[in-house]
């Protein structure tokens, strides 16, 4: 039925309010959609140049980059000073994106997949193309982002939390405490963004074969039916 | 000379027919003609004939007596089944078509001879059984009956050889129609044999006429392949509208690229006309590029048009990306400083120093501050492009496919390093290559099938670089382990073994995702 592929994304940020912080750095790769497997070559990463004075950052409503964010990810205001334009980074972005969607239409770009994107990447996709001071588009006739599918978007927190809800050795659904520390993932280079999307995107392949195995053993048809005691 | 004078002799125009490389010739280019002229093999016009009667679709799924009358014309002429003539008196007229009433010429001959009907009584027949007149029917049969006891014909015999008719008839072909179409078969078939690389090139460009375009450049490729006539992708070296024969190869013409019109290629013509020698990428894309519209460059630039002018696909892409962010005033001054004698510098060297002169107030070219932001913007674009833009081969394989309608240049095999452990290909296999044989391939289609205890069976066609392996059948135990590895598009590699059971199929006993 899916002949979309996945793209596993994740922005490293100035500070923790998905509607006023500032993206960092932005890393994805693709993962094909009937192989589950991470494409070769699709590999994106770049770091973004935020807003950096209080004066710039007051102006366009967005936050300034903090130092917790900074002790979590590394990307210091001297790294970022250097860094190409947000913008610029945006445009390369959705181009590539852009590259793994053959027929051109919302309903067959890649299905945005990531951890706890609902509630944090999803809405800086959203400033990004729709909201000021970004405003890059690509939009939608809704007024929607264009870049990714708008039907599906796969949050491996949420896939996560029905997987684990009931078990009492997880007491955190944060992935370095559940992936890096329960599941054994390497802390290698924990908050860096290519390296935290290569691992939720092997997740991602691991957890998505292992529903389909599932789903190809059990019969829905009818599953809900009257006669079905199943 | 003329057409109307060839013989019908020519052996290598049987040869291939009887090969089932057909595609392109008259009546027959389908996959039912493929697989029947592979299977009856036909040598002469009479047996050309009866292919194309026969391949009808009534004939094709029709049982007459438990059979098809395809299938019994076939088992008939391979000698695996007994001919039986009916009767001694009708032997001369079923003769040429093993004792199956094949054309309607045939039924009223057999009324005529067995049972005395005349010509106009034998139409009468034709017409009845065509028109499924019930009245008329139960008239005609009981003059067939009478007629042939008269003639000393047994009742029963008289019975079984009307009801024959009867049932066969329901889906025969004229005679004088069939030969008339094998003959026009044949001399395609002969134009095709003669006049190969002529003749794919004329079917190509007639490609655009057919209902699925796509499907029709597809099959004529695959098969041109087989032929041994390579179909390459547009070129900037043969900036032709359409398909054209240059270095023994056939090119796509520009315009058969999707979204490539002919008054965009005219424009591409007229810009470079002004230029007295080849064009550079950076001249291309700096001068040339930003003037046509920005949809047909990119798919130029996607299906290779301008490869060879050692860049990437998608770092063109990215470039001419770029350089469509900047106002035809920058792309007027930039252009200024692209000359054969800095051509040696990249894009990204120019932008740099165009940006480097400053906004007008300072003496440079840029309109404004803003302005200015935005050609940096575009530099840092070019800086850190952010990804990988070296050529991907599946990437291409896909663009090739949604523009040219196939993948000439590449295939998605192309990355699968699996794919090595291949030891046969598709065209071998279909050649008759005997034993255990793996093959490398991409999924092309899917039939599946249920059996008659309930299980899923495939029937599949893949294809590789070396061209198409139709007839391939996964029987349900190894399709319920693979099923989700064949899918449209899927690369995997089979291995199996070509068994002669009623016909030719490659069997598959295991199969890899790579």
């Amino acid at each position: 039925m899916n002949y979309r592929d996945y793209c596993v994304y994740d922005f490293e940020t100035t500070s923790a309010n998905p509607f006023r912080t500032q993206p960092v750095q932005i890393a994805a790769v693709v993962v094909h959609g009937r192989k589950l497997e991470i494409k070769k070559g699709s590999q994106f990463e770049s770091l973004m140049k935020p807003y950096l004075t209080q004066e710039e950052c007051d102006k366009h409503g967005v936050d300034m980059l903090e130092d917790g964010a900074v002790a979590v990810h590394g990307k210091t205001a001297e790294m970022l000073a250097e860094a190409p334009s947000t913008e610029a980074v945006w445009k390369n972005f959705t181009e590539y994106v852009k590259q793994y969607n053959f027929k051109s239409s919302n309903f067959t770009a890649p299905i945005a997949v990531g951890y706890n994107i609902t509630n944090f990447d999803n809405p800086i996709v959203d400033r990004l193309c729709t909201k000021d001071p970004y405003n890059f588009g690509p939009i939608d006739k809704k007024g929607r982002q264009d870049v990714f599918n708008n039907i599906h978007s796969l949050d491996m927190l949420d896939f996560m939390f029905t997987m684990f809800e009931n078990n009492k050795e997880v007491h955190s659904l944060s992935a370095d405490n559940l992936i890096r520390g329960h599941m054994g993932y390497s802390k290698g280079r924990a908050h860096d963004a290519m390296s935290d999307v290569m691992m939720t995107a092997e997740l991602f392949c691991k957890m998505m074969r292992m529903l389909r195995t599932l789903a190809s053993r059990k019969n829905f048809r009818n599953a809900f039916g009257e006669q079905n005691e199943d | 000379m003329k057409i109307e004078d060839l013989d019908f002799e020519d052996a290598q125009v049987w040869d291939m027919l009887s090969e089932g490389r057909v595609k392109g010739c008259f009546q027959i280019e389908g996959y039912l003609g493929k697989t029947w002229c592979q299977r009856l093999k036909p040598r002469n016009i009479v047996e050309l004939a009866a292919v194309i009667s026969l391949i009808r679709p009534g004939c094709v799924s029709a049982k007459v007596n438990g059979k098809t009358m395809t299938e019994r014309y076939a088992d008939r002429k391979a000698g695996t089944e007994d001919v039986d003539y009916m009767h001694e008196s009708i032997e001369d007229i079923l003769k040429e078509t093993y004792g199956v009433i094949v054309y309607q010429e045939q039924a009223m001959q057999i009324a005529e001879k067995m049972a005395g009907f005349s010509l106009k009584e034998a139409d009468n027949l034709r017409k009845a059984i065509g028109k499924k007149d019930a009245k008329l029917m139960g008239e005609v049969r009981s003059n067939f009956i009478r007629g042939s006891i008269n003639k000393g014909i047994d009742e029963s015999k008289a019975q079984e050889v009307f009801d024959i008719i009867q049932e066969s008839q329901r889906y025969s072909f004229n005679k004088s129609h069939a030969v008339g179409y094998a003959q026009v078969t044949y001399w395609s078939a002969w134009l095709k044999r003669h006049y190969i690389d002529k003749y794919f090139k004329f079917w190509l460009r007639n490609s655009d006429d057919k209902q699925d375009t796509d499907t029709e450049r597809h099959q004529l490729i695959m098969a041109a392949k087989i032929d041994g006539v390579e179909v390459v992708g547009p070129s900037i070296k043969y900036p032709f509208e359409n398909f054209t024969k240059q270095e023994g190869k056939i090119f796509f013409g520009a315009c058969n690229v999707k979204s490539v019109g002919k008054a965009h290629l005219d424009k591409y013509l007229k810009l470079i006309s002004e230029w007295d020698r080849p064009l550079t990428w950076l001249e291309l894309v700096t001068i040339i590029l930003p003037n046509i519209n920005k949809r047909s460059v990119e798919n130029l630039i996607k299906v290779g048009f301008f490869s060879g002018l050692g860049k990437s696909r998608s770092s063109m892409l990215h470039e001419f990306s770029c350089v469509k962010q900047l106002t035809k005033v920058e792309l007027t001054h930039l252009c200024e400083g692209v000359d054969e004698q800095n051509n040696q510098n990249t894009l990204l060297d120019h932008i740099k120093l165009f940006a480097a002169k400053g906004v007008k107030k300072d003496g440079g070219y840029i309109s404004s501050v803003t302005r200015q932001l935005k050609v940096e913007e575009i530099i840092s674009r070019l800086e850190n492009p952010g990804r990988d833009l070296s050529d991907n081969p599946a990437m291409y394989a896909k663009m090739e496919e949604k523009l040219l309608g196939c993948s000439v240049t590449s295939s998605e095999l192309d990355a699968c390093a699996q794919a090595s452990h291949a030891d046969s290909t598709c065209v071998e296999v279909s050649d008759g290559k005997k034993g255990k044989c793996t093959i490398a391939c991409v999924v092309k289609r899917v039939m599946e099938h249920t059996t008659k205890n309930d299980e899923t069976m495939a029937f599949i066609a893949v294809e590789d670089n070396s061209g198409e392996l139709e007839d391939i059948v996964i029987f349900p135990d190894v399709y319920s382990q693979h099923r989700d590895t064949i899918y449209n598009e899927s690369t995997v590699l089979i291995t199996g073994e070509t068994k002669n059971s009623n016909r030719k199929s490659f069997i598959v006993d295991n199969i890899f995702s790579i």
